[in-house]
């Protein structure tokens, strides 16, 4: 579904993305593993057009679109959720789903209020609270709503850029069973993590980042069972 | 006695006494009266812009300056019906607001804020020196007008228009800040890059923010024109730049009501202060100081905080309660 090609991207005269290449079939959460600086972010922002890419080819289904507007990227079905569960904290809760489906026509006003029910019904913690401020949100609840919040947009590909960063390890837990019941209604997930107990608990494939290059690929389940190798520089447990 | 002064009570209150006052006051206080409701226009727009879409944009006086303009000039050389002449003031605002923000899109901050400067003091240039259209430095006379026959005072019939445009002003900005464009605003405001990361098209909806609060300051410089019956480039120089983001700011930043508090309370200053300009402007500075550091969020948020009703859907969390 996802295929990035020999991906390079530079900040002014620095390379921090360098030939990065991998895959993310439909229906399959694929995690990025990596420390901090090692360009995890660069890469979801550059997916996302937030970001224009020296080098290389991004393509969804075929398509290839770099280069194209973040608006159109949204269009077609590749949503980020950004990292530190950016909520926008003055506005409402309902309001803060509202802006996820920012990119749909008016038209779809049922089919819109219909997503943001499965939202609520997804996270019932939204709905007891959807007329409050994003402000008063624990952060495991913010995550949630950032999460729901893309799926307004009705993705096909989520891009997830650290979920499980500064929560607690029952928060974590539930961000777990989150990303497992998106994977099962369907949804194709890039997950970027430095937790690789997240990481293992929830991708079939995780690709691992070093200063800007991949390192090596490897099926998720392996990374739970070699967890030593990894933890001198990624940290994180099991879940 | 907190119920007393909900935000229903204090706006069914103030609309009343909008509504009475030509009825009751003389020609003075109607007068005022028609300022402030004008100002509410004014303020309202400004805070759209500055207050929710996050733009320190200083152009607000020069549009309202352009509405002025051409509402008085269309009246007094082509005689146009004052009606005629106020839309196409507000066109020609509207227009002007759209050619700032081309340019303006592309900047941020005190970048925006510099050419935005620029643009108001060559507007303003214009105004003075562009003898014959504009009538330089001495301005003109704006032809009496005619409100027959729904009454026979001009200043009444202001008054009354005034009034009328705020009364529909009003709702639709509140209603268009509960929208996907309030929302998109405040979203922009907030962070660029995370409503970018939404899909959030920043362009446009930065332009229908410039565009918007250009209709509103273009709307309110055609009712100045005929109000005051003579349209002279003082009326619109940097010191109404320092008024009009007074307003928003001692009102609140980022809330409708904050703008509308902000214009009456503004102007019953400026009137106590008439016989002292040079103490306006020291009053009106001091109080911007007084109100960023003490009361950031703006008289507003002493009501949110203390009275019910005054919440509003999309807060600046910084400065509210």
């Amino acid at each position: 579904m996802l295929k990035v090609e020999h991906l390079s991207v530079w900040y002014d005269v620095t390379e921090v993305i360098r030939d990065v290449t991998f895959e993310v079939a439909e229906n399959e959460v694929v995690a990025l593993l990596g420390g901090n600086g090692a360009g995890k972010t660069t890469i979801l922002n550059t997916l996302s057009g937030l970001l224009a890419p020296r080098r290389g080819t991004i393509a969804i289904d075929g398509r290839t679109v770099e280069g194209w507007h973040p608006q159109t990227i949204v269009k077609a079905g590749m949503v980020q959720v950004p990292q530190g569960r950016f909520v926008w904290p003055g506005m409402s809760v309902e309001d803060n789903l509202a802006l996820g489906a920012i990119t749909r026509p008016r038209s779809e006003r049922d089919a819109i209020a219909a997503d943001m029910d499965e939202v609520f019904d997804m996270f019932p913690v939204l709905r007891e609270r959807r007329r409050g401020y994003a402000a008063s949100l624990s952060g495991g609840e913010q995550q949630m709503l950032a999460i729901g919040r893309a799926l307004m947009a009705r993705p096909r590909l989520l891009l997830m850029d650290e979920p499980s960063h500064g929560l607690s390890p029952l928060m974590v837990r539930q961000m777990v069973v989150a990303i497992r019941r998106l994977h099962e209604r369907g949804m194709t997930i890039l997950l970027v993590e430095q937790n690789v107990g997240v990481a293992a608990a929830v991708s079939k494939l995780a690709y691992v980042l070093v200063n800007g290059e991949i390192e090596f690929s490897t099926p998720g389940a392996k990374l739970a069972d070699n967890p030593d190798i990894l933890r001198s520089y990624l940290g994180g447990g099991r879940y | 006695m907190r119920r007393l002064f909900s935000r229903r009570n204090v706006v069914a209150a103030g609309l009343v006494f909008f509504a009475v006052l030509p009825f009751v006051a003389n020609p003075y206080v109607i007068f005022i009266g028609n300022l402030a409701l004008m100002y509410i226009l004014l303020s309202v727009g400004l805070n759209m812009l500055l207050g929710y879409a996050g733009q320190l944009a200083f152009a607000h006086a020069a549009l309202f300056g352009v509405g002025a303009y051409t509402t008085g000039l269309l009246k007094l050389e082509l005689d146009l019906h004052y009606g005629l002449a106020l839309v196409a003031g507000v066109g020609l605002a509207t227009v002007t607001g759209l050619a700032v923000a081309m340019p303006a899109l592309r900047l941020r901050g005190l970048y925006l804020a510099l050419a935005t400067v620029a643009f108001a003091q060559a507007t303003l240039w214009v105004f003075t020196h562009w003898n014959s259209v504009t009538y330089g430095g001495a301005g003109f006379r704006v032809p009496p007008l005619d409100f027959e026959p729904f009454t026979p005072r001009p200043d009444i019939g202001v008054y009354a228009l005034t009034y009328v445009i705020v009364l529909a002003s009003v709702p639709l900005g509140w209603n268009l800040l509960r929208s996907r464009v309030g929302r998109a605003w405040v979203a922009i405001r907030e962070s660029e890059v995370a409503a970018e990361s939404l899909g959030i098209d920043i362009t446009r909806y930065k332009a229908i923010a410039y565009v918007v609060s250009a209709m509103y300051a273009g709307t309110a410089g055609g009712l100045f024109a005929g109000m005051l019956g003579i349209v002279t480039p003082e009326s619109f120089d940097l010191f109404q730049v320092i008024v009009h983001f007074c307003m928003v700011i001692v009102g609140g930043l980022g809330s409708i009501w904050g703008g509308v508090i902000g214009a009456v309370g503004l102007v019953g200053l400026q009137e106590v202060l008439r016989a002292f300009r040079h103490l306006q402007e020291i009053a009106f500075g001091g109080l911007i100081l007084f109100t960023v550091l003490v009361i950031p969020g703006g008289a507003v948020s002493l009501l949110k905080r203390y009275l019910p009703g005054w919440k509003e859907p999309l807060r600046r969390t910084e400065h509210d309660e």
